[in-house]
């Protein structure tokens, strides 16, 4: 159970606070709603690009990096396709300085080109190491595409191509920066041992005087629903043969999801799963495979990657993977295993709020979906899930028309 | 009106109040070192086996036989075992490198009594089977044979060889490895480094209701065998370079560095200290200049890393291929400034507030504090390091860091890996 508080500041500011005496540190967590599904689909990459430029200095303040140091602070940020988000984790006696940093960017940035020069390197460098010089670095760069047609969760965060990063100027990142920085379009959260009084005078001065943006409505292309599977083969230059199914599934915020991850959890958490026992130890076509899902706010995947076994066939290999779907929709989970993965998402839940941060992200995120109480109903949502909901999902999901395969050869 | 470009005062970063650990001993004298804390009824169980690498016969003995620990006894198939941890809610967590390896148990407190039978018979009575053995041995296989496409891989373990020669230290398997290995040479090992054991044990969290009787029970007849004293090892200091070329790469990995000492060196802390001036942080010398100044890198850090028999000090980094040439010379020319000029008061004054908030981060609840006790622990450090910590800093000024600069880390004492673009 996170306790917290709420308020929000005439500029629209939401703020959360949550009081945990316990620990010496604050974690102070904001976060934008704008990610790369916000992207032209010519510029694409830029809301990760935009995360980089957020550390080249801002209007008032030369150097970030330097004050969240000399305060004895951590800091760093992540974009995804939905949001971008920046923390900084700090002493509780240097809070104020947190306040001071992140309004001063939300205020407005510094804009060198310098920064625009460099990062747009940085990036690039980013784009090489993790998609391109890497074995299966490009399988998101090449399923996404095939499982998208309309909607812009067709490219990774990264983005599409090298190209758009190369030719973004310092005009869009500004027209950026305007149309979804604002306070108005962020959500606030301090969690440390911290005062609720305390926390309202130092947003009110920080981040009062920002004044609110016009952020334009967002009005994202709906994916139409897919009516037929779609394959793509591929040959690399890498050591062994990977199959990738990728099936649409419901939004972070259905009344589905919750049964949606707990398939993926009957399907691959733990050693005691239905794929590892099955494809990996008893028929030996896979040395390794996962199922999972994306999490993403809006319509969304679910998952299936596995390595197969040296001398298998991908036909043999996909031909597992469908036997196991056909199980669960089939037949109806039994009782003591939908518990044991409803106790164990539960039991991950716990854990994870043992971690300032953590709990301050959580409730960000559930802030966004609509109401940061959602961070305290996880887990009656999965104890609501029954074993009717998980095959009746599983038999909507899992169509064969509704798949989108990935055939990755080693060469 | 708000002046937003006046700098906030600092406020100075006190040592946290660390929890205090107790300790209690099993009736076969194991010690058993508790952090109680964080108010949430759940615990975490680590237990530090003296089982690395470095005292394997065999390559991939220490790795694969850690991996397979809850994979089966005699009387229990290791998809029974996962299945009744996995039902209680409960996650394991297997660790090993060249020291030693580390079991850890998470857990609901109000599943401990069911959950620490399991995963003890497991761990004590492991079997290795077979089959399970075949599927674990393809899936290192295959992870190997992915690794070595990546030029951070090969550039790490050239790396290490370099360094540390023939010593376990330096020792990374070969694909060959993979086929001469067998499940006898884990049952071996497991009976000589974890049935028969140097063992610490750490909980943190809540202590679970009688968990003192339920730990007695289950591991109080343990057999436990005397720590042997450690062999430090002081290989030459080399100048070797090696530049490997790896066909389409588009970044070059690079690795400088050398062989250091351990944690008991009188110069271990400052060296330490340094390296993070030189490439530990966000802001650091190396990240200023080859990453926010040039941007030829997602990423670049330098670290000095302590081991019991030996620790190394080392730069890495991935850069982009053309600019193999370039970043290499920008590293040489940042060891030399630390060479040739003293660091500057404030830059001095900002690292050190940078390591005191890691310190205070890293006292964020009892899982955080156990960590960093555990890791001081195995080196015969406890927190009363700590009492004197902020001193030991304190000491630490231009001059100091600019001698130990001279002494470590002149150029003529560091080995150069570059795998990748090395045609320039």
């Amino acid at each position: 159970m996170i306790n917290f508080e709420r308020f929000e500041l005439e500029n629209g500011l939401k703020v959360i606070v949550h009081q945990d005496k316990s620990t010496p540190i604050v974690a102070f967590n904001l976060l934008y709603d704008v990610g790369a599904r916000d992207e032209s689909p010519h510029r694409t990459g830029f809301a990760h690009l935009f995360e980089h430029l957020m550390f080249g200095g801002s209007i008032n303040i030369a150097d970030y990096d330097e004050v969240v140091e000399k305060a004895g602070g951590q800091n760093n940020a992540f974009t995804s396709n939905d949001i971008t988000n920046y923390y900084i984790t700090l002493p509780k006696e240097n809070l104020e300085h947190a306040f001071r940093l992140e309004s001063d960017r939300m205020l407005s940035l510094a804009f060198t080109p310098k920064s625009l020069e460099v990062q747009r390197q940085v990036v690039i460098e980013e784009f090489k190491q993790n998609y391109l010089n890497q074995p299966y670095g490009d399988v998101h760069l090449l399923l996404r595409p095939l499982a998208y047609q309309k909607h812009p969760y067709q490219w990774p965060t990264i983005g599409k191509e090298v190209s758009h990063i190369e030719e973004a100027t310092m005009e869009e990142v500004k027209n950026f920066f305007y149309a979804h920085y604002a306070p108005n379009n962020a959500i606030l959260v301090v969690a440390g041992d911290v005062e609720l009084n305390q926390v309202k005078a130092l947003s009110e001065k920080w981040f009062g005087p920002i004044p609110s943006r016009d952020i334009p409505t967002r009005n994202l292309p709906k994916e139409p629903r897919q009516e037929k599977a779609r394959t793509l083969k591929v040959e690399r230059d890498v050591p062994i043969d990977v199959i990738y199914k990728a099936f649409h599934m419901c939004a972070r915020t259905d009344s589905d999801f919750f049964a949606t991850d707990l398939i993926s959890d009957i399907l691959s958490r733990g050693n005691s799963s239905r794929l590892f026992k099955s494809l990996v130890k008893e028929q030996k076509l896979f040395s390794d495979i996962d199922a999972f899902i994306g999490g993403e706010l809006d319509e969304g995947l679910f998952y299936f990657a596995g390595k197969l076994t040296p001398g298998v066939s991908m036909k043999d290999a996909e031909a597992g993977i469908d036997t196991e779907i056909e199980k669960l929709t089939s037949v109806l989970v039994g009782e003591k295993e939908l518990r044991k993965v409803k106790n164990k998402a539960i039991s991950a839940h716990k854990f994870s709020e043992l971690n300032v941060l953590n709990k301050a992200i959580n409730l960000a995120t559930s802030e966004l979906m609509g109401d940061a109480k959602l961070v305290n109903k996880q887990i009656e949502l999965y104890e609501g899930v029954t074993a009717e909901k998980i095959q009746e999902i599983a038999q909507g999901v899992f169509k064969n028309t509704n798949s989108n395969t990935l055939y990755y050869h080693a060469k | 009106m708000l002046d937003r470009k006046k700098e906030i005062h600092f406020q100075e970063i006190n040592m946290p109040d660390f929890i205090t650990p107790n300790s209690f001993q099993l009736t076969n004298g194991l010690q058993v070192c508790v952090m109680e804390g964080g108010g949430q009824e759940l615990c975490r169980l680590d237990m530090v086996f003296e089982a690395g690498s470095k005292v394997q016969n065999k390559a991939l003995q220490a790795s694969l036989c850690n991996a397979l620990l809850l994979e089966g006894t005699a009387q229990k198939k290791g998809e029974e075992i996962h299945e009744s941890l996995d039902f209680y809610g409960a996650y394991t967590q297997l660790d090993v490198n060249s020291d030693r390896a580390v079991v850890s148990l998470f857990t609901l407190n109000k599943y401990f009594d069911k959950v620490l039978p399991i995963f003890i018979d497991a761990l004590k009575n492991a079997v290795f089977p077979e089959d399970e053995f075949q599927v674990a041995l393809a899936q290192k296989k295959q992870s190997f044979r992915i690794n070595s496409e990546k030029v951070e891989f090969i550039a790490r373990n050239t790396f290490f060889k370099s360094l540390f020669e023939s010593h376990p230290y330096g020792f990374s398997a070969s694909l060959e490895d993979f086929e001469s290995i067998s499940r006898q040479d884990l049952i071996d090992f497991h009976s000589a480094h974890y049935k028969n054991a140097v063992l610490k044990i750490y909980i943190a969290g809540m202590m679970p209701v009688n968990a003192e009787s339920i730990l007695n029970e289950y591991l109080g007849s343990w057999e436990l065998k005397n720590p042997k004293s450690v062999c430090t090892y002081s290989p030459p200091v080399k100048n070797e370079k090696i530049h490997l070329s790896k066909d389409g790469a588009m970044q070059s990995a690079i690795r400088i560095g050398r062989v250091c000492f351990n944690t008991h060196h009188e110069d271990y802390q400052p060296l330490k200290f340094l390296s993070v001036v030189l490439g530990g942080y966000f802001g650091s010398r190396l990240m200023s200049n080859i990453r926010e100044d040039k941007g030829l890198t997602y990423g670049i850090g330098a670290m000095c890393v302590q081991q019991e028999e030996c620790g190394y000090f080392s730069i890495s980094t991935e850069v982009k291929g053309e600019s193999t040439q370039l970043a290499l010379q920008e590293i040489y020319y940042e060891l030399k400034r630390l060479r040739e000029e003293l660091i500057p008061d404030e830059e001095l004054a900002l690292v050190k507030n940078y390591i005191m908030g890691q310190v205070l981060k890293s006292a964020d609840g009892p899982f955080a504090q156990v960590s960093l006790l555990k890791n001081m622990h195995i080196q015969g450090v406890g927190f009363e390091f700590y009492e004197s910590y902020q001193n030991l800093l304190s000491q630490l000024d231009a001059n100091v860091l600019n001698d130990l600069a001279n002494k470590y880390l002149k150029e003529e004492d560091l080995c150069e890996i570059v795998v990748g673009n090395t045609s320039v």
